[in-house]
């Protein structure tokens, strides 16, 4: 729930951190039920009396040319775009198609993980057209809070850092200069009027912790939700369930304490998609698990489903099938990868729960090969 | 000059094997969709319809490629997209 006080309170912040005036003009293809199509976009611009070119987000996805066509030819000074965005539009933009994209003062990154390797791909593919890693922004935002908790500086590069992976598995920062490091974008001081506080309730001990977040347009709690609003909401301190640290200044993310899965932009939680492939007859009651990985081709946040079977002579291009099925009609949500599995293979805490880190670790270490279970892909 | 059906199928096969990186004799049907195939997601389509139009040299209505069920309908559209060209 938020109120009309906060949504204003919010675009005044927000006007400020990103120097907003009225001969900026903002291009967007997010749809109007996303909330950085509808906060950062519209509501922005309405407030504040900035012109908005709209598009219709499914022809933008099926030819993302008309958001450069739209930037260039009404001069836009700002976009926001999901990760997986600047990935589709430094690949799929036919490249017979030129741009001039100089008017743009920022492309602003959000609602997804932002890569750095993203942005570089970005880079290479529009330097011709005028842009340059000044243009290219960060922003870490959230319906909570309306929107923008974090903005990166608008007018300079956004700052990176290069960690030790093994040092940041343990919850603790070290910078290196040697591989393997992982890159991580700076999101940016926080906006006027918020608050930042690194708890110390992360999985790990360390200097990594639990992002909370204060701000005079923090909402009011779920609408009919109180459990969760008492779980998440208190003191007037908003606990994100995100992971990271602050540098400088500046907020660094570098995961989530929960099974929240975001997949373009928009929120799946991990147990509601095995609740609905539990349901499916061939499935084995409980036995199933469901995480996000990061996709490389499309950069993107993609959604795997492990699955036990009951019956290990069930066909699981079948299995498959009914998986994607349920879940698209359910949830709306798109199985990226089913494997289905023999009964006993999925791994469980001590506690007895099917984990889903460990059964994502072993996943993306190739574990369940395809000569050991069913793969779905007729590949 | 407009394919015949199953011309404009084979090509279509070709492309969504293409497109979602399966061998040569992955089966294709005319009676595919997204739940068949691994990595098939709203972006992958869009990939997916952007190779279509790339392999057939035309623009499919994008009103209307988000509403298909399965390729045989998407191959409809491309030859329904060819004729309504050919007769302008």
């Amino acid at each position: 729930m938020l109120s009309h006080r906060a949504i204003l309170a919010h675009v005044n912040a927000y006007r400020s951190a990103i120097d907003l005036t009225p001969e900026d003009r903002i291009a967007s293809w997010l749809p109007l039920y996303h909330d950085m199509g509808f906060i950062a976009c519209f509501i922005t611009a309405v407030v504040s009396g900035v012109e908005l070119i709209a598009l219709d987000p499914f022809e933008w996805v099926v030819r993302p040319q008309i958001l450069l066509e739209a930037i260039e030819r009404f001069r836009a000074t700002l976009c926001w775009l999901p990760n997986f965005a600047f990935s589709h539009l430094a690949s799929a933009v036919p490249r017979r198609a030129r741009f001039d994209l100089s008017s743009i003062r920022a492309f602003i990154n959000c609602s997804e993980p932002c890569k750095p390797a993203t942005f570089k791909r970005f880079l290479e593919r529009y330097e011709y057209a005028g842009i340059r890693p000044e243009q290219l922004h960060v922003c870490y935002a959230m319906a909570e809070n309306v929107f923008a908790v974090t903005q990166t500086r608008l007018g300079s590069a956004t700052p990176s850092i290069r960690l030790d992976p093994n040092a940041l598995a343990l919850g603790n920062i070290e910078e290196t200069t040697a591989e393997p490091g992982i890159e991580l974008l700076s999101c940016g001081p926080p906006i006027d009027g918020v608050r930042l506080r690194i708890t110390s309730n992360g999985p790990q001990p360390g200097e990594v912790g639990e992002i909370h977040v204060a701000s005079p347009f923090l909402f009011d709690g779920y609408l009919e939700q109180p459990d969760l609003t008492e779980e998440r909401l208190r003191d007037g301190w908003y606990a994100t369930g995100d992971l990271g640290f602050v540098r400088a200044g500046e907020l660094y993310v570098t995961g989530r304490i929960d099974d929240l899965i975001i997949v373009n932009g928009r929120n799946y939680y991990a147990h509601e998609i095995e609740t609905c492939v539990s349901e499916i007859d061939d499935v084995s009651p409980g036995r199933c698990v469901a995480f996000g990985v990061e996709d490389e081709r499309s950069d993107a946040t993609v959604v795997v489903v492990l699955a036990e079977v009951l019956d290990e002579t069930a066909l699981s291009v079948l299995v498959g099938r009914n998986v994607r099925q349920r879940v698209l009609e359910r949830l709306g949500i798109a199985v990226y990868t089913v494997v289905v599995l023999g009964r006993g293979r999925l791994i469980k805490t001590t506690s007895g729960k099917i984990s889903r880190l460990k059964n994502r670790e072993l996943y993306l270490q190739h574990a369940f090969d395809a000569r050991e279970v069913g793969e779905v892909s007729s590949q | 000059m407009n394919d015949r059906h199953d011309d404009i199928f084979e090509r279509v096969a070709t492309v969504v094997r293409s497109t979602f990186r399966l061998s040569a004799t992955a089966p294709i049907l005319p009676t595919t969709s997204s739940v068949d195939i691994d990595g098939w997601d709203s972006l992958s389509h869009s990939i997916l319809i952007i190779g279509i139009e790339d392999e057939f040299a035309l623009e499919l209505p994008f009103e209307r490629v988000f509403a298909l069920n399965d390729l045989a309908e998407l191959a409809a559209l491309i030859r329904e997209t060819q004729i309504e060209r050919s007769t302008k």
